[in-house]
């Protein structure tokens, strides 16, 4: 009990601390949110009228009562509105998460499953063609920058082939509703979650093959083999649900910044997502947008430990003994 | 003087302000815009272009400028212009709102004193001007300014978006303004932020017909995407300019048409004119004249430019003093003979000094994510070292560059760089606004980001605001662009060209508005 109460008290204080780091950051920055408060030309305005724009939105009030404003505001979900946008920000940021969610979200499950099952094999099959031929193209890949292979994409799939759209997550003038708009989206989808998986798939692959490959030079393994356990009961039983515990800690990781978006292939794809939300908040100076981003990305992140605290033991009989 | 001294012809001429001369085209129309415009209503754009353009596609000013920069009379009928003060507005008959409500002269009363009492950068300023709003009818209205002020019609009758009354008058945080409502050509039928606006034909607009029955605007960020859309087919026109590099593959193709122009965004190299060494005039002139702008408009914009002038003005600007037209060139011994004339002597390390030991060796600002600005400030550093001045070139990100030339755009507030690059947006250049950018009172100066103080500079530019008489006025333009000519606070490098592509064969009635681009409001109406 004294444990979970620890661990409750370690969250809350992570909370807090990440809640100050949310509010001070952006105004660590230089400049000011003014050019966006005040519309298009800033200069043209009197220092009187700049004053009074300052005080309207509560920039002329010292940093401490900002800062008591601010944590009353996000306890109470009073995240204001977008400097940037005039919207409310949790309305803002409602509008991109579901697609952020599809985008960030398939292309972690394709990556997550083809890694394991290519690092499984490559390790599986150590020193062959397909070992030799994955971990090359694996490392090629990852060293590509993302909006290079996502140029790279386009070019080829939707200017010279014209198979897929170029940008956006629908047509702006095609289907609204039922399968054609699924199939609009689907279409939409394919270049940039084919360009995330590609950037994101070496970590899940290395890890697993490696993992694969400290499972396989264990006593254990060679124990089963002498038992004369089959081969397929070695590989799948005794190796990949050992190699897999590292994995589920990557998975559990990435978890976390789901919700945190892609923003350079957003920005490539003109998705519609988180990142690129924050990207403009950031370089705007858009205050409010960068609060509720960030909380909900410090929440998220904090959920997925908790689940990683809470699946861990189910997974791995060691920690669950050494946790009792 | 007194009584009535201008008229205006109450004819609407759709060809002056640039409407397209197609016959009929309607249909869809696919643009990529660059980033979101928020709802689109006059508090709540984004960019000076293209988000005012496609704000007052919703909205309409009293008058329209034209493809020329001259102001052509829109919801206003007529103008009679007394005492230099009074202007007397006789409104268009059968206007009405998005919503069949009559707009009448009540509409231009409340939008004048709504733009006075909330604060917003572009249109206080301009509504602030008027003293007294006197509606006489409901097509009537006079407007007394608190001084005469020569570009009045410009700044304001033809900039002032005009709000519906009925809507605005219970809307007390314009800036969470989610519906936008005009008299304008298009109504706003859908908008998915960050993805696209769906702008749809007012089939009662009472002007010229809109050109087009829906406008997509498709949000696409990135520059090469947006163009490989315009290559696929996939965008008929985009509103950013054309980078200099794919000038030569888009002119090439039959599908794909260029429109070339003015640009009127500068490119400027402003200093602190009280730092010392940058005190003095002679070392800003040694700078300007040491900078080899052709090599910067060749390499940087692969000459789709334009030079600077040191008058600042563009030269396609009617208000250009000819004048100023040029640097004096300096080569690198030439600089240093007029730097030694000037009793600057050459120290140990090579780099010039004045007699009370100011070094000229100058921290120069450039902004991270403007490629264009970084390399020029490298190139301009190359120059200038190699005459004598020790120019170290400091790469930051732009709103930290902003905030270090021009703290929280308040020019009272001082600044802490010694030479930076900048650059101003069309406006400040088309509306020839020489006092803001010259003037020693922070109040009226609120653009001087160099800090300059000069009683002729301030005298001349006094005086051209109130100068009613075209001719006077450019006269007082032409002595203040002698005055900075002369004492250089700022050097003019270019102008970037604008060229802007679209698809023919999606529509080609595009026309070019002088310093801004293809994408006004007479591109969007049919003739």
């Amino acid at each position: 009990m004294n444990w979970y109460l620890g661990r409750v008290g370690q969250y809350a204080l992570v909370l807090l601390a990440a809640l100050t780091l949310n509010f001070a950051l952006p105004r660590a920055m230089p400049g000011s949110p003014l050019r966006f408060l005040a519309g298009e030309d800033v200069g043209m305005l009197a220092p009187a009228q700049v004053a009074e724009i300052r005080a309207r939105y509560g920039l002329d009030q010292g940093l401490g009562v900002q800062y008591v404003t601010y944590l009353r505001n996000m306890a109470t979900g009073q995240w204001g509105f977008s400097y940037q946008l005039g919207r409310p920000v949790i309305d803002t940021i409602r509008a991109r998460l579901p697609w952020t969610l599809l985008l960030v979200g398939s292309s972690m499950l394709i990556a997550t499953l083809f890694g394991i099952i290519a690092g499984a094999f490559a390790a599986w099959w150590r020193g062959r063609a397909f070992d030799t031929l994955s971990l090359t193209g694996s490392i090629v890949v990852d060293s590509l920058p993302t909006f290079w292979l996502g140029m790279l994409l386009i070019a080829v799939f939707a200017v010279e082939l014209r198979w897929l759209p170029i940008y956006g997550a629908v047509t702006p003038w095609g289907p609204k509703s039922g399968w054609p708009y699924v199939v609009d989206v689907a279409r939409h989808l394919v270049l940039p979650a084919t360009t995330l998986t590609l950037a994101t798939l070496s970590s899940t692959f290395l890890v697993m093959r490696y993992g694969m490959l400290d499972a396989l030079g264990q006593d254990y393994i060679r124990t089963a083999r002498a038992k004369g356990v089959p081969e397929g009961s070695v590989l799948l039983k005794h190796t990949v649900r050992n190699a897999l515990l590292p994995v589920s800690t990557v998975v559990f990781l990435n978890l976390g910044f789901l919700v945190g978006g892609a923003t350079v292939i957003e920005t490539v794809f003109s998705y519609p997502g988180v990142g690129t939300l924050l990207y403009q908040a950031v370089l705007n100076r858009d205050y409010p947008v960068l609060q509720g981003a960030f909380f909900m990305l410090t929440v998220s992140v904090i959920l997925a430990n908790v689940l990683a605290d809470a699946v861990y033991p189910l997974l791995d009989p060691r920690v669950r003994r050494a946790g009792t | 003087m007194s009584g009535i001294r201008t008229v205006f012809v109450s004819v609407v001429l759709a060809v002056a302000v640039g409407a397209t001369s197609a016959a009929s085209h309607g249909g869809t129309l696919r643009m990529a815009i660059t980033q979101d415009e928020g709802t689109l209503t006059p508090y709540t754009y984004q960019t000076g272009y293209p988000g005012y353009e496609l704000m007052t596609l919703v909205y309409d000013q009293l008058f329209l400028m034209d493809v020329d920069l001259v102001p052509q009379p829109w919801l206003a009928a007529g103008l009679h212009i007394a005492d230099d003060v009074v202007y007397h507005l006789t409104l268009r008959e059968g206007v009405r709102w998005h919503d069949g409500t009559p707009f009448t002269a009540d509409d231009v009363a409340f939008s004048i004193g709504y733009y006075q009492t909330h604060v917003l950068g572009r249109f206080t300023t301009s509504a602030n001007k008027v003293a007294e709003v006197e509606v006489g009818g409901p097509l009537e209205v006079s407007l007394t300014l608190r001084a005469p002020d020569a570009g009045f019609v410009q700044t304001g009758l033809a900039d002032l978006p005009m709000l519906p009354r009925h809507v605005w008058e219970s809307v007390d945080e314009p800036r969470t303004m989610a519906s936008a409502m005009g008299t304008g050509p298009y109504r706003v039928a859908e908008y998915q932020s960050d993805q696209y606006y769906r702008l749809v034909a007012n089939a009662g607009y009472w002007g010229p017909a809109p050109a087009f029955d829906t406008i997509i605007a498709a949000i696409i960020r990135d520059e090469t995407a947006t163009f490989q859309a315009v290559l696929a087919g996939e965008i008929d026109v985009a509103v950013r300019p054309v980078p200099a590099g794919l000038v030569e593959r888009f002119s090439g193709r039959a599908d794909i048409s260029l429109q070339q122009g003015a640009g009127f965004p500068s490119t400027i190299l402003i200093m602190d004119v009280t730092h010392p060494g940058l005190d003095d005039a002679e070392v800003r002139r040694v700078i300007a004249g040491s900078i080899d702008v052709e090599r910067l408009i060749d390499v940087l914009l692969l000459g789709y430019g334009t030079a600077g002038t040191p008058g600042f003005i563009h030269p396609a600007s009617p208000f250009a003093n000819p004048a100023t037209a040029a640097y004096e060139r300096l080569t690198p011994a030439d600089a240093r003979a007029r730097l030694e004339a000037a009793g600057y002597t050459r120290g140990a390390d090579g780099v010039y000094a004045r007699s009370d030991g100011a070094r000229l060796a100058f921290e120069f600002l450039a902004p991270a994510n403007n490629p264009t600005r970084l390399r020029a400030a490298e190139l301009i550093a190359l120059d200038l070292n190699a005459v004598g001045l020790a120019v170290t070139v400091r790469s930051i990100e732009n709103e930290a560059l902003v905030q270090r030339a021009w703290p929280d755009f308040d020019v009272s507030r001082g600044r802490d760089y010694q030479m930076a690059m900048f650059g101003w947006s069309a406006p400040v250049n088309a509306q020839a606004n020489l006092r803001g950018l010259l003037h020693s009172d922070t109040a009226k100066g609120t653009l001087n980001l160099s800090g300059y103080a000069d009683d002729e500079a301030d005298r001349l530019t006094d005086a051209a605001l109130v100068t009613t008489d075209p001719d006077a006025r450019r006269a007082l333009l032409f002595q203040a662009q002698e005055r900075l000519a002369a004492d250089l606070p700022l050097i003019t490098l270019f102008y970037q060209d604008g060229i802007y592509a679209y698809r023919p064969a999606a529509y080609a009635g595009w026309t070019f508005m002088a310093g801004q681009g293809i994408v006004h409001k007479g591109s969007f109406l049919r003739r």
